[in-house]
């Protein structure tokens, strides 16, 4: 049988009567503790327990070639936090032209940026927490101008709530003034805030 | 203010806000971001002081021509170029508008595209490091890898 972990042979193979059992044993002798799975593959397709069965059903015998991908936590996150500034200053950007476009009355066209926008920013802030909890960053312990990271991130969460309360009562003149001055103030905060995270958690 | 010294300092200002519009399309193309948002910030205020010279003109719409006509004749015909120029200007400035409207939609997709994989990666990793040391994987464990 063919092992291959991250694209390269593993020379010797490795040990184990079912998927389950090389998995673990993969898992334990040639990863290091900050680098884990990001795919299985079997004979040259993904793993998928409704196709083949559970890991523990697969027995060895059925296996050709097992290619195990694997991702580095720390350099995952790093990435995103080195980049983060810039995906900010593209949100903050979009939300001034939204409020812009709110501002002018020009609702058709400032919903459909606003949408897209909104979207952006609900993924950054998924990112941002789940990048927080693979390098294990206590946003509770880290403050700045007298807030947490823990707190700027619920008012951030707060501030999306009164966009989509503002949007609702079709309040135009609201959603842009959250926009373009609570929004954009807590944003760039955050832009500021980025290299700070960033060092703490490369220290 | 006087309904032509409303027009001409709207005119400035106007001159300025499509300079504006210039620069900001420019530094979306070069992708400058820092760059872009202040001028953005600068813009916001001329937008605000824009707006409200459009409102107190609005008083003198519903009798624009009648009021024009009190005007000293070169008062009233430099009143009307102006507001011609306002017009054109006003496309001048809605397209470039648009344009960067357009460049900035299409980075923000880019980079939800990045943290969509970002995140993606980040999740199977979480989910695996919540596992307690030494954890036998099961089969819920392994679909966990998706």
């Amino acid at each position: 049988m063919e092992v291959y972990l991250d694209g390269k042979p593993l020379e010797g193979g490795v040990a184990g009567v079912n998927l389950q059992d090389m998995l673990q044993t993969l898992m334990d002798s040639s990863l290091g503790q900050d680098r884990t799975l990001s795919e299985v593959r079997i004979n040259g397709q993904p793993f998928e327990e409704a196709k083949l069965g559970t890991a523990t059903a697969l027995p060895r015998e059925r296996i050709e070639r097992l290619e195990v991908e694997t991702l580095d936590a720390r350099q995952v996150a790093t990435h995103f936090l080195s980049a983060a500034g810039q995906y900010l200053s593209a949100i903050v950007a979009s939300v001034e032209r939204v409020a812009e476009l709110l501002r002018v009355s020009d609702e058709s066209e400032a919903m459909e940026h606003y949408l897209a926008t909104l979207e952006s920013l609900q993924l950054f802030m998924q990112v941002l927490q789940t990048t927080r909890d693979a390098l294990g960053l206590d946003f509770e312990a880290m403050v700045a101008e007298g807030l947490s990271l823990e707190q700027r991130l619920a008012r951030l969460a707060g501030l999306m709530q009164e966009l989509l309360s503002a949007q609702e009562q079709e309040d135009w003149v609201l959603l842009a003034d959250v926009m373009q001055y609570d929004l954009c103030e807590q944003l760039n905060d955050w832009r500021r805030l980025m290299p700070l995270l960033r060092e703490q958690a490369l220290s | 203010m006087s309904l032509l010294a409303t027009l001409e300092r709207l005119a400035g200002l106007q001159a300025e806000l499509t300079g504006q519009a210039q620069a900001c399309l420019g530094l979306l193309r070069q992708e400058q971001l820092d760059d872009l948002l202040d001028v953005m910030k600068r813009r916001r205020l001329l937008f605000a002081e824009i707006m409200a010279l459009h409102q107190d003109l609005g008083r003198y719409w519903p009798g624009l021509d009648q009021t024009l006509a009190t005007l000293p004749e070169p008062q009233a015909r430099r009143a009307r170029q102006l507001l011609q120029d306002f017009q054109a200007q006003g496309a001048r400035l809605g397209e470039l508008d648009r344009q960067s409207t357009v460049l900035l939609e299409a980075l923000l997709e880019r980079l939800r595209g990045e943290l969509a994989r970002l995140g993606q990666g980040q999740r199977l990793l979480n989910a695996y490091r919540a596992l307690p040391a030494g954890t036998h994987w099961g089969p819920d464990q392994l679909s966990r890898t998706g």
